[in-house]
């Protein structure tokens, strides 16, 4: 009976030995002055701010100014152009560290971080002198707009149009769960300027100013987490050529390169916060004691700790390694759903653990669990939800089976 | 196709240094490859006789060879019978257990013991759960090669029945210590 059945067939990286991750030693500091910066800053002010969807201008201004001094801001962003220069994986390590906090960036609109939606690298020199410098000295805010009512995983399908109007473009269209809609200074806003060739040459990004006729506000949607992302309005917003990101018509690809980086910054965000539920979980059953045992000596839960403890470890290693790739070039086409879904499944999975052995404290609001809870559940399903991440994976392996985008 | 008989792979009992992981990890790749590769009328010894240096993730590393063995059979299941979304998406689970799974084993330090326990729990996870998902992908034509590959992989998994002494070790070293077990430092 032969062997190798069809193995040619599967991607190198699933049989080729896996990288090692090597952290800089500026990476490894990057880390530990987060980790400062987690319990100095963050921990200590979880109490006083327990459920707002942003910090007072005061105390983030506060929190900014200190993750300067540590060098923690703009981590991702290269050094020529104001940032950290520690790369994507220095940006995950540090994110890692600060998501432990539900002070921390769990939301994508918190401001900590300092690093731009990475569309925005593509600005030409005006556009950096406008929008990115001024981004990156936390003067300006910014958001990304991708996500329609009709087109939210099937992102090349959005129906905001953008038509040429002999001087410039006039934008016409309806977004919604924009994180940091509502407060930005500007946005980057994915239209179609070629509806016979959409993903394929037919999307454009625009940069669009708050102060802009046209654009509106509608309402910041309430979740189940702490998060208030925004519903806009495009009504005849007038942005000349200069705002146009990249080249016209290749605004789907840069959605793309973007979302690649974005999702594993939101891997990183499932590793801190499964890791703060992991922290709580384990000194919690070496001291709660039931019919006269420690919750740590029974051996279902044992168990179920140890699975837990993989689970993490292994959504972490596929995150340093996606991250440690994109920094040196490597394609990751096949890696970032992998990580990104494994990470967001994991997070799910170690903080409910972490609520259920806690019994009725778990659920209650005497410890971070249950917000952690909260806002976790999202990380399933924005910036391409599971089933979008496991049909790239599918298609990487057999194929194309219907279209699916983004 | 790569011969167990020639894989090399050290039978050194010391475990190694972390200057030898290199060595470490070229040999669970041979172990892996075998598993993934050889043809299935000549079984191979089990792996944790094979290479002395750490049983455990050899036997991950078999396992993992096994992994990769079905998912290829249910990848060209899903290409021949041009599956729909629920069995493509099976397969990508399949996919995403084995990339986690190796993970954990090629970066399992020996001198690391939780790192070793949770490599081998992984890796037996990922085979245990690879079975029932592929079983449901495979066509007639494929079922002979996936009955004989089932057979090596019940046979590795029935060895460590649910992977608890795999469980027990990492249980162990997470929970009956008071400091906190560093399992947030994985380089």
């Amino acid at each position: 009976m032969a062997g190798a059945e069809s193995l040619d067939a599967l991607p190198a990286r699933l049989i080729e030995l896996p990288p090692s991750i090597e952290l800089s030693a500026e990476q490894r500091a990057a880390r530990e002055r987060a980790r400062r910066f987690l319990q100095e800053e963050l921990l200590p002010r979880e109490r006083q701010f327990p459920e707002c969807d942003h910090l007072p201008a005061e105390v983030e201004e506060h929190l900014n100014a200190r993750a300067r001094e540590l060098g923690l801001w703009a981590p991702a962003t290269p050094r020529e152009l104001g940032g950290a220069g520690l790369g994507v994986l220095g940006a995950v390590l540090i994110k890692e560290q600060v998501a432990q906090s539900v002070l921390g960036d769990v939301r994508q609109d918190r401001g900590i971080g300092g690093d731009p939606w990475p569309a925005l690298f593509q600005a030409t020199d005006e556009q950096k002198q406008r929008y990115l410098y001024p981004h990156l000295r936390g003067e300006k805010r910014m958001f990304f707009a991708l996500t329609e009512p009709a087109a939210g995983s099937d992102a090349a399908n959005i129906q905001t149009r953008a038509e040429w109007e002999g001087r410039g473009w006039r934008i016409n269209g309806r977004k919604h769960f924009i994180g940091a809609g509502g407060r930005a200074d500007f946005g980057v806003v994915f239209a179609v300027t070629d509806p016979g060739k959409r993903a394929r040459g037919g999307i454009t990004c625009f940069i669009v100013d708050r102060e802009t006729p046209g654009w509106r506000w509608v309402r910041d949607i309430e979740t189940m987490g702490a998060c208030r992302p925004a519903e806009l309005v495009f009504e005849d917003c007038r942005v000349p050529p200069s705002n146009v990101l990249g080249e016209v018509g290749q605004g789907f690809v840069l959605a793309q390169q973007t979302l690649s980086i974005t999702r594993i910054r939101q891997a990183a965000l499932c590793l801190g916060t499964a890791q703060r539920a992991f922290d709580l979980l384990l000194p919690w059953l070496r001291r709660r004691v039931t019919f006269g045992r420690p919750l740590a000596q029974r051996e279902a839960i044992r168990w179920l700790v140890a699975r837990a403890a993989a689970d993490l470890r292994a959504a972490r290693l596929l995150t340093y390694s996606v991250a440690q790739q994109i920094d040196r070039g490597v394609d990751v086409r096949w890696e970032v759903p992998t990580a990104k879904t494994r990470a967001a499944q994991m997070a799910g999975r170690v903080v409910d653990l972490a609520m259920q052995l806690h019994g009725a404290l778990g659920v209650s609001r005497d410890l971070p669990l249950e917000r952690l809870y909260r806002d976790i559940r999202s990380m399933r399903i924005t910036e391409g939800a599971d089933e979008i991440q496991r049909d790239l994976i599918a298609r990487e392996l057999a194929g194309r089976e219907e279209p699916v985008s983004a | 196709m790569t011969s167990m008989a020639n894989s090399s792979i050290p039978m050194d009992a010391e475990r190694p240094a972390p200057r030898d992981l290199a060595a470490l990890r070229a040999a669970l790749g041979r172990i892996e490859a075998v598993a993934r590769e050889e043809a299935l009328d000549r079984a191979p010894p089990p792996p944790s006789e094979q290479a002395g240096l750490v049983p455990d993730l050899a036997t991950a590393a078999y396992q993992l060879g096994l992994t990769a063995r079905l998912l290829a059979l249910g990848r060209r299941a899903v290409v021949a019978r041009r599956a729909g979304q629920a069995r493509r998406f099976l397969l990508a689970e399949v996919a995403l257990d084995l990339a986690a799974a190796r993970r954990l084993l090629y970066a399992a330090r020996p001198d690391d013991a939780l790192s070793v326990a949770l490599a081998a729990l992984g890796a037996r996870d990922a085979l245990a759960a690879a079975l029932p998902r592929v079983l449901d992908l495979v066509t007639a034509d494929e079922w002979a090669v996936f009955a004989a590959v089932r057979e090596r992989a019940e046979a590795t998994l029935r060895a460590d029945l649910a992977g608890g002494r795999a469980l027990e070790a990492a249980a162990a070293l997470l929970l009956d210590q008071d400091e906190r077990a560093a399992i947030e430092e994985v380089c």
